[in-house]
């Protein structure tokens, strides 16, 4: 099975563009400047391998390349367990 | 208007002052990106209610770009999802799950009735109902924080959150 939920929006400059419709709500009167929007944060490759080591030690106690050599040869046990899919979902944090 | 980022910071906003992290990774040779957004860096976040609970939020998105028109029409795909709701003690109660591209054996999304809400003596699968993929249809952030608000008591922390989250089907 294959499906997705697709989001348009234009960009006049590149990577990151205004959302122009998104399924059940309208957020034109919202936005970045509401004082109870906390800032998002752009993870850095560093903080990555920093942020998925720590997980993948908490969890499994492996560290993060160990995790994803393991992850990637099917070799983790009970891959669909929320705790672990959690710490699978961080790899592109790095790759 | 927002950026799509933006919007699921503001969505998770009604109900914690966590922060959405998340990172972009683009593949030489490919004019797509994948971005993967998560809560708190994944670890769960305490939500305020008459029942103490936790919230995991973790999205993974494509955003590709339509060259073949002037206008160049940015899209951006959900492709997976985690979100879960865990007691104080990581007791998990319900787990919305999508992740096609981690385990390509469950394609479809699902929910998971964790130990805190599936009987250990249930009638099918004893002690282990908890392991069963319900399949639903793909679940929005929208969907899940209404939840938490009206059928677990999670007090909003912003009084737009019905407009924000939108009208429900």
């Amino acid at each position: 099975m294959s499906c997705q939920v697709v989001v348009h929006y234009n960009s006049d400059n590149g990577s990151e563009g205004n959302v122009a419709s998104i399924p059940k709500s309208s957020i034109s009167d919202v936005g970045p400047s509401d004082d109870l929007l906390p800032p998002y944060h752009e993870v850095t490759l560093e903080e990555g391998w920093d942020i998925l080591e720590r997980r993948a030690r908490e969890t499994l106690g492996m560290g993060a390349e160990e995790f994803i050599e393991k992850w990637e040869a099917g070799e983790i046990e009970d891959p669909h367990r929320s705790e672990i899919l959690s710490v699978a979902f961080l790899i592109p944090y790095v790759k | 208007m927002a950026s799509y980022r933006e919007r699921l910071q503001l969505v998770v906003s009604c109900v914690t002052n966590s922060v959405v992290h998340g990172k972009s990774v683009s593949r030489s040779g490919r004019d797509d990106e994948t971005r993967a957004f998560a809560l708190n860096n994944g670890v769960p976040v305490p939500i305020a209610g008459t029942t103490p609970l936790l919230l995991r939020v973790q999205q993974h998105c494509i955003l590709t770009q339509d060259i073949e028109v002037p206008s160049r029409q940015w899209s951006i795909s959900l492709v997976g999802y985690m979100y879960t709701l865990q007691l104080r003690d990581l007791t998990e109660v319900v787990a919305y799950q999508w992740h096609p591209q981690r385990t390509i054996d469950l394609p479809y999304p699902h929910i998971h009735f964790g130990p805190a809400s599936a009987r250990p003596d249930s009638a099918v699968r004893p002690g282990e109902l908890h392991k069963v993929h319900f399949p639903t249809s793909i679940v929005s952030i929208e969907d899940v924080i209404h939840l938490v608000i009206t059928e677990f008591q999670v007090e909003p922390r912003r009084p737009d959150w019905e407009a924000i989250l939108g009208t429900r089907a």
